[in-house]
């Protein structure tokens, strides 16, 4: 299995997103879906989901996760904004906050978006995107997105 | 039963998160030891997946949600 993840590094197939040097994922599409299944790096399945057009493709979602991440990075906080449906649900560890509006946001992005919880998302792979009852996550679950009116939004951000 | 709705998503290297499919708040995170051979299901207070060990035993865990209490495991092959 080693030898097949080192060859699918150099010759990419199509369907197979390449994750770092060991572990990939495998795109399957089907009639009414798409099926991502991703393999370790000792070939044992880490992750299976599936994603649907009427909720969101695999691609729009990395897509909507790699805008997020630039946005973040460069700290365009007028972008980020624009990544988020409203109201926006913030968990942290004592309780939950609502963020109704892009104003509210702007106001004090760092206060809902802490230093640590951006490092958690910028380290996290949008390629690696999970989805689960019509919603997908990147970072194990910090960010969710899911459609919404204007097309692919993320409306919940579980502080790390 | 309880009534709320619950979702698995992996959390790391041989471990599960249950989340709330409200909220996306971690329930609670499970580790467990083998290798995953089949998509996490829950079906209501349940959650049931299938993993093969070290030494190759396929085994079908069930699990308590929200607590996370494994309580059932049944070797399938």
């Amino acid at each position: 299995m080693n030898q097949l993840i080192q060859v699918l590094a150099f010759l990419p197939l199509p369907g197979v997103v390449m994750l770092d040097d060991s572990s990939f994922l495998k795109i399957d599409q089907l009639t009414d879906s798409q099926k991502v299944i991703e393999i370790s790096g000792d070939g044992s399945l880490f992750s299976q989901s599936f994603f649907y057009p009427e909720t969101g493709t695999y691609e729009e979602y990395v897509h909507l996760f790699q805008e997020f991440q630039s946005a973040l990075h460069s700290e365009s906080w007028e972008k980020v904004a624009s990544c988020f449906h409203y109201p926006l649900r913030i968990n942290t560890a004592e309780s939950t906050v609502i963020v109704e509006n892009r104003k509210e946001f702007l106001l004090q992005p760092r206060q809902f978006l802490t230093s640590k919880t951006i490092q958690t998302i910028l380290s996290s792979k949008p390629a690696q995107v999970f989805s689960s009852n019509g919603a997908a996550m990147i970072a194990e679950g910090t960010v969710w997105a899911c459609k919404q009116e204007g097309g692919l939004k993320i409306f919940v951000i579980n502080q790390t | 039963m309880s009534t709320k709705q619950y979702t698995v998503i992996p959390k790391g290297r041989n471990r599960l998160a249950i989340i709330d499919l409200s909220t996306k708040l971690n329930v609670t995170t499970r580790p467990f030891e083998g290798t995953l051979i089949s998509t996490p299901i829950v079906h209501g207070d349940d959650c049931t997946f299938a993993i093969e060990t070290s030494s190759g035993t396929r085994k079908l865990i069930s699990m308590q949600v929200p607590s996370g209490m494994m309580y059932a495991s049944k070797v399938i092959s």
